[in-house]
């Protein structure tokens, strides 16, 4: 039986990476996302089920010299799977940097010309100007 | 007529006895506090000096993981892969180091290291799968993630050697 403690852990790790507080990033292993906090580092990754056509999300707690102290599966809390699985993927987009180039791209995208300055018309020359 | 010099005297030997009673009972008081101000400054002192030790092993220890990640590097391109587990080991027990002797350290620093230590020992694990599956591990990404956490320790190390 799984900690229930986890289950606010998931809703937490998604509300504050959705907003971008979250460091994910890529691990040695592809397909393996890290956070890390003062004292502890979360690890996300998916995992092909042989049993059923579905994939599994594992989240593991490491202490802070990376042993996994407890893991969670989608399975455990079968009403969070969809949280897990938008969790990994933003996981995947931050630690990938897919995050960071897509709002640059679409900056750029959406960045508008700026107005064409037409130059200013020369002052013209009036009988004032001569000097005789 | 000399019994009443007497008891002047007596009386002036009485108030002078008072005198000096409350004078040693100052002076005694100021000694103390002088004492204690002392052990005090000595105590201090030792704590500073302590603290100061507890850096400058930290800068020798950041130091030498550096030192430790541009082997690594090296030891990835080379494929030296057997040799490797030992050297992510010797890392992560100086990053181990440094986190334990640094309990004040703002946030961002500690996460810092409890990432780095646990990125190290999923390569070591990464690599120790590959060495028993016979496989060659990517060098070109493990060495990215050893950059990445080398730039990002490089300025830690910084903040540490311009503290005052």
């Amino acid at each position: 039986m799984a900690d229930p403690k986890f289950r606010t852990l998931i809703h937490k790790l998604l509300e504050r990476s959705k907003g971008g507080k979250v460091q994910w990033e890529a691990t040695a292993v592809e397909g393996v996302y890290q956070a890390a906090f003062p004292q502890y580092s979360v690890k996300i990754y998916s995992r092909p089920n042989p049993n059923v056509v579905a994939t599994d999300y594992i989240l593991e707690v490491a202490d802070n010299e990376g042993q996994v102290i407890d893991e969670i599966r989608d399975t455990d809390f079968p009403d969070e799977y969809e949280n897990m699985r938008d969790l990994f993927n933003c996981a995947r987009s931050v630690g990938l940097g897919l995050d960071r180039a897509l709002d640059s791209i679409l900056a750029a995208l959406g960045r508008d010309d700026p107005p064409s300055a037409e130059p200013p018309e020369p002052p013209g020359i009036t009988d004032e100007d001569v000097p005789f | 007529m000399g019994g009443g010099r007497l008891i002047f005297w007596a009386a002036v030997a009485s108030i002078a006895g008072v005198a000096v009673s409350i004078i040693g009972f100052v002076v005694t008081i100021i000694g103390v506090w002088r004492s204690r101000s002392a052990a005090e400054q000595a105590k201090a002192a030792a704590r500073e000096a302590r603290q100061g030790i507890l850096e400058l092993e930290t800068i020798q220890d950041f130091t030498a993981v550096t030192t430790i990640m541009e082997e690594i590097k090296r030891l990835h391109r080379a494929g030296a892969w057997a040799v490797l587990p030992d050297r992510y080991t010797a890392l992560r027990k100086l990053l181990g180091a440094i986190l334990a002797a640094n309990p004040d350290a703002p946030d961002d620093q500690k996460a810092l290291l409890v990432g780095s230590i646990n990125q190290f020992r999923v390569m070591e694990n990464a690599v120790e799968r590959a060495l028993a599956d016979k496989t060659a591990p990517d060098v070109v990404g493990l060495n990215k993630i050893v950059s990445q956490k080398l730039d990002k320790l490089n300025e830690v190390l910084l903040t540490f050697r311009l503290k005052p």
